[in-house]
């Protein structure tokens, strides 16, 4: 006969507690490019080493809002914003902090990978060099830990010397994740990462942001729903510049409180 | 190599937990006869306990599938196994309560105060029985179309004991008018036995239909055998 | 409602614009037929100059003989003929001693045409090409041999090659420590007629002994009573004391520098006396004899029996010749050298002084500026400079840098301030500098401050403008500086104050400028947005990423640009006319003495070398086929460089690719 012992439920790691719950805070945050406002009072906090989704229809300021942890709109003329964002407190508009500083502390990955057009060694070590960092044998440690870390490693470690430009486009992103991380931010903010590959790649990337979230703050903006419902801890759902619905992830999609959230994550929408 | 996704553990904890619900229902099914046999209550009472955690593993499961079905969007054979899982668990969750209903007219039984005699057919069905749960579980585990397919087979077997306990426990409940209240109570007995073969010839059909995509039930290949009027 | 009924496909449609595909390609088809026909007219007449023609025994029905070989047969219309077309050959009869060395002659004029056998060709120095029969050789012993035997070929041969070894040697002498001389001479005759200048009053006696003095020096050494007459004036002259006697001295420094010299210059002149020692006697093809200082021949050849072979290495060896030869005879002979190293020099410079300048200021204008209306105006106004007329640019190179800035250098202002209001000027400047350097670091360091970000770049834009021209004026007026040539200047001698290799090189830079800004905003505009957003999210400043992203990847195309500027600026003759070219230079803008560069030097160019050929030449018809070939060799050139330029810009596209884009 044979004999029957319970498991465990093997739940997947949606339940682990957050170290700090409310580490990237938004508070009152309004902004506008020139007259038009593309972001209208939001408040709400995302957790530490989770990853939180951003979906929401084009257009609803989820990547203005993004774009907005790291100022990559500081760029754009003729912006302004009231209320504030603070990471772990700080404010990261304060006057007296200099952008690059915010920078390194918050990496980035774009929809389109962009790696440089230098070898896949100087692509990892970038933001190394503009530092200041030289230090050779420093810098090895940190390509062969970066590029572990965005599981490329093996892939690539042969041909470190040679172009970028040659990987495939799975690879070429995975090399930008790698890149974001080089530095060791806290923060890692993902513009949608997936959208320009097939589904193997995309399925490596958010593999690979699985096992981020256990050094790295994700916050992720993605169009395509089942990736913020496969991949994030909680999720924001944007419409016309504003939060709709803030929860967990699971709440969003299998019983979200708004119908409007309800209509968009179920392809109802408009 | 296929690529796994991080995910897929949450699918395959779905699986075991279908699988575990499985061996508790053999569990149940073997307890509950055992308590029959023996006409032990504390038997009986353990099996109505554990029906209570096939509920809740059913539960589970429901609430998983769904949880599975709206977050990581299956497709192809993990949204059969998934819907498998769900209905499966269903049955199984029958199962158990078949299983229970025993328990209760075992205690009925025993409150009689009367010995129960023979159990007629009972116990050759209860093997029977046992083994056919047990040929759908491993289908299940094993993915195996033909172990799935055999399964009506042995079922036709199952409903022609019970049959032949109706007709034996009705002959004995004519003869002897005392005998009706245990007759009756057996035959139910033989009854819910019968209807664990049926909800095992249904997740055989389930089975089949993971493997080949295919519903095959009210087909030629699962046809009962013709209910004698 | 019926089903919709498929109408099928409709194979009588074409696509709309195919013939257009047509237009397009005839366009090009012209153009390239334009191009083909431009270059081979260019290559063909080039090249021939170079290969050698038969030479004939031209017999005309005045019974007149001539040694001719033909360069042209062509058609005239005669108007006594009624308007009938005549043929005539225009003939190269060469013996520009004897008549022209060109001749036209009707068909009907000709009795008969015959290769003249065994006919001799030469070129020489001062009297160009010799069509002949050699006679006799002279040997510098008296010796002499005939025509008729073996050794002529290679007696003669030998008379030429110890010539060509005794003007080499004279040569050497003479750009050597004869040169070392001459400039020490002249620092003398600046210090004569700075003597002369400083003392306005005794200018005209002064001169006058200085007359004497080179008077003196020219008399022959049986001149002795005449010499010692006007060395009694002289002496009456410098006993009079104060700059008299300093020019003296003067002339004592420069008889004792002679004295140090004179043997040099005894033995250039007995080499180039020895040359003129052996005599060639030889006859004409209508029967003249004439006689030719020998050692004055160059070569010799007999282009009637030329094989294939031998025609093929003459041409090889007259177009190397050509390349690495100075120009003879007002250019019609000789070679091209000093004006293809002129042109080089020139082209290199120019792109060394435009590629920074422009690259810079496009980088500016497209990467830090803030894109608004002025900017639009500048980068307007920087296009149009590529319509301002050539001559233009040539007329303010020559105001703004001779003039200017090459006075500046030789002699400082005509005006320098005065101390004092300098003073307060550079005051001003330091102010200034300092109002700059504030703002531009609070802008370093701070995001926000008290004053607008707005205000704060335009103020640091403003200031830096007042304070380059502040800069610029107070270098301009110091009264601490007088030049570092002054004397020369004064004396007429400009240094940098005269058109030269430099000066026309910055000309053509600032007339190329618009091509290289526009090729390199186009360029950096190219640089996809995502790396560069990728740069600055890995902590970059904005300057590292122009500098190690997008500065890499568009170096291709700033190239690009260098390439049109190069070939632009190299094809320029207007402008270098007025500020530094010249039609016959001794020395090149690069050689072996000290300090190797002569930036200020005027200079050769392959340009201005083709008009000055084609149009200013006393023999135009024999700089004809010269023409052609230096416009060959400017082609050539240009391609060379270009080709150079191409070769790293691919180079660095591979690198750089950012093709994934």
């Amino acid at each position: 006969m044979a004999t029957v012992t319970a498991t465990e439920p093997t739940l997947t790691e949606h339940t682990a507690p957050s170290p700090d719950p409310s580490y990237i805070q938004v508070k009152n945050f309004s902004f506008w490019y020139g007259s038009s406002q593309v972001i209208h009072d939001q408040t709400f906090s995302m957790p530490k080493q989770k990853v939180t989704a951003f979906i929401g229809p084009s257009g609803c300021g989820k990547s203005t809002l993004l774009r907005c942890f790291n100022r990559m709109n500081d760029l754009i003329d003729g912006i302004h914003h009231e209320g504030d964002i603070t990471v772990g407190g700080e404010s990261i508009f304060n006057p007296m902090l200099e952008v690059i500083s915010l920078r390194k502390r918050v990496g980035m990955v774009f929809q389109k990978y962009n790696p440089f057009p230098k070898s896949i060694y100087e692509n990892i070590v970038y933001s190394l060099r503009v530092a200041g960092r030289n230090k050779k044998s420093e810098l090895d440690e940190v390509v062969e830990r970066s590029l572990r870390n965005a599981a490329l490693w093996d892939e690539v470690k042969d041909r470190l010397q040679d172009s970028a430009l040659g990987l495939s486009g799975g690879q070429m992103q995975r090399l930008c994740i790698a890149r974001a991380i080089a530095n060791q931010p806290e923060i890692l903010l993902m513009d949608e990462p997936c959208s320009a590959l097939d589904p193997v790649a995309t399925g490596k990337i958010e593999e690979l942001i699985h096992q981020l979230k256990r050094q790295f703050t994700i916050v992720i903006v993605t169009h395509n729903m089942q990736q913020a419902a496969r991949v994030s801890d909680r999720t924001a759902f944007f419409y016309l510049g504003k939060l709709i619905e803030y929860d967990e992830t699971q709440k969003i999609f299998m019983n979200p409180e708004k119908p409007q959230t309800e209509d968009y994550v179920s392809g109802r929408f408009g | 190599m296929p690529h796994h996704h991080f995910y897929e553990s949450e699918l395959e904890d779905i699986r075991r937990k279908l699988v575990l619900m499985g061996e508790k229902c053999i569990d149940l099914v073997r307890l509950s006869f055992q308590a029959l046999e023996q006409n032990d209550l504390s038997i009986a009472q353990r099996v109505l306990g554990m029906d209570d955690e096939i509920d809740e593993l059913e539960l589970h499961i429901d609430n998983e599938s769904v949880r599975y079905l709206s977050l990581r969007a299956p497709v192809a054979t993990d949204v059969r196994m998934l819907t498998v899982c769900m209905k499966g668990c269903h049955d199984l969750e029958r199962v158990g309560d078949e299983a229970s209903s025993i328990a209760k007219r075992v205690r009925r039984l025993a409150r009689q105060g009367r010995p129960i005699g023979d159990l007629a057919g009972i116990p050759q069905m209860t093997e029977m029985v046992i083994g056919i749960l047990r040929k759908s579980i491993d289908s299940f585990v094993n993915e195996s179309y033909d172990e799935a397919l055999s399964l009506p087979e042995i079922d036709r077997k199952v409903d022609d004991l019970n049959r032949s306990n109706y007709d034996i426990l009705m002959s004995r409940s004519a003869d002897d008018s005392k005998y009706v209240p245990i007759g009756i109570e057996l035959i139910f007995i033989s009854k819910s036995l019968e209807r664990i073969g049926d909800h095992a010839v249904n997740i055989g059909e389930e089975v089949a239909y993971l493997i080949k995509a295919k519903n095959i039930s009210h087909t030629d290949l699962v046809r009962r055998a013709p209910t004698r009027s | 409602m019926s089903e919709k009924k498929s109408k099928g496909f409709d194979t009588k449609m074409r696509p709309a614009g195919e013939m257009y595909v047509w237009l397009c390609g005839m366009g090009l088809a012209s153009g390239i037929i334009m191009v083909i026909g431009l270059l081979w007219i260019i290559v063909a007449n080039g090249v021939e100059v170079f290969w050698p023609r038969p030479v004939y025994q031209v017999k005309m029905t005045d019974g007149s003989v001539v040694a001719a070989s033909i360069v042209e047969d062509r058609e005239k219309k005669v108007a006594e003929a009624g308007g009938d077309f005549k043929h005539e050959y225009k003939l190269f009869t060469g013996n520009k001693d004897v008549g022209p060395q060109f001749r036209y002659v009707d068909h009907d004029a000709i009795e008969s045409m015959d290769v003249a056998e065994g006919i001799w060709m030469a070129d020489r120095e001062g009297s160009g090409k010799a069509i002949f029969y050699p006679v006799e050789l002279t040997l510098a012993d008296g010796k002499t041999v005939s025509a008729e035997s073996p050794e002529f070929k290679a007696e003669l041969q030998g008379v030429i090659d110890a010539a060509e070894e005794a003007r080499h040697q004279a040569e050497v002498i003479d750009k050597g420590v004869i040169r070392d001389y001459a400039a020490e001479n002249k620092e003398l005759v600046f210090e004569i007629r700075l003597l002369q200048n400083n003392n306005p009053d005794e200018r005209k006696d002064l001169q006058q002994m200085d007359e004497l003095y080179k008077r003196i020096n020219m008399l022959g050494a049986d001149a002795q009573d005449q010499r010692a007459e006007l060395m009694k004036e002289y002496d009456e002259l410098a006993s009079r004391g104060g700059p008299f006697a300093q020019l003296m001295e003067i002339h004592d420094r420069s008889t004792t520098l002679f004295k140090e010299y004179e043997e040099y210059f005894i033995e250039s002149d007995a080499l180039k006396a020895s040359i003129k020692t052996t005599t060639l006697r030889y006859k004409l093809i209508d029967g003249t004899e004439r006689s030719y200082t020998a050692g004055e021949i160059l070569n010799f050849y007999q282009p009637n029996e030329f094989g294939f072979l031998d025609k093929v290495k003459f041409f090889i060896a007259h177009f190397w010749m050509f390349v690495t030869d100075s120009p003879r005879e007002g250019a019609t002979e000789g070679g091209i050298f000093p004006a293809i190293i002129g042109t080089f020099v020139m082209t290199v410079l120019m792109s060394a002084a435009v590629m920074p300048f422009g690259v810079l200021a496009a980088i500016y204008l497209r990467e830090y500026a803030a894109q608004g209306l002025f900017t639009q105006a500048v980068r307007i106004a920087v296009n149009n400079l590529a319509g301002v007329p050539s001559i233009v640019y040539g007329v303010f190179g020559l105001a703004f840098f001779v003039y200017g800035m090459g006075s500046w250098i030789d002699s400082g202002a005509e005006d320098p301030m005065a101390v004092a209001s300098w003073s307060i000027w550079l005051i001003v400047a330091i102010v200034v500098l300092v109002a700059l350097l504030v703002l531009a670091q609070e802008g370093l360091w701070k995001t926000r401050t008290w004053m607008p970000n707005k205000f704060r770049q335009q103020a640091v834009s403003g200031l830096s403008i007042v304070f380059i021209v502040l800069l610029g004026c107070l270098i301009y007026y110091s009264p601490f500086f007088n030049g570092f040539f002054a004397d020369r200047a004064m004396l007429n001698e400009p240094t940098f104050g005269s058109g030269g290799v430099l000066w026309a090189s910055l000309t053509l830079a600032l007339m190329t400028v618009p091509v290289v800004v526009v090729a390199t905003e186009e360029a950096l505009a190219a640089v996809p947005r995502g790396v560069r957003e990728a740069s600055l999210a890995c902590g970059a400043s904005k300057w590292q990423t122009i500098q190690r992203i997008v500065m890499p990847a568009s170096a291709s195309g700033i190239l690009t640009g260098l390439i049109l500027a190069m070939a632009r600026g190299a094809g320029e003759v207007a402008p270098l006319m007025l500020v530094g070219v010249i039609n016959h230079v001794e020395e090149l803008p690069i050689d072996a003495s000290y300090p190797f560069f002569h930036f200020e030097r005027k200079f050769m160019h392959l340009g201005f070398h083709i008009y000055d050929l084609g149009f200013q030449s006393p023999d135009s018809e024999a700089a004809k086929p010269m023409v052609f070939a230096t416009t060959f060799l400017l082609i050539v050139l240009v391609v060379v460089l270009n080709l150079g330029a191409i070769l790293i810009r691919d180079h660095l596209r591979k690198k750089y690719a950012t093709g994934t884009f």
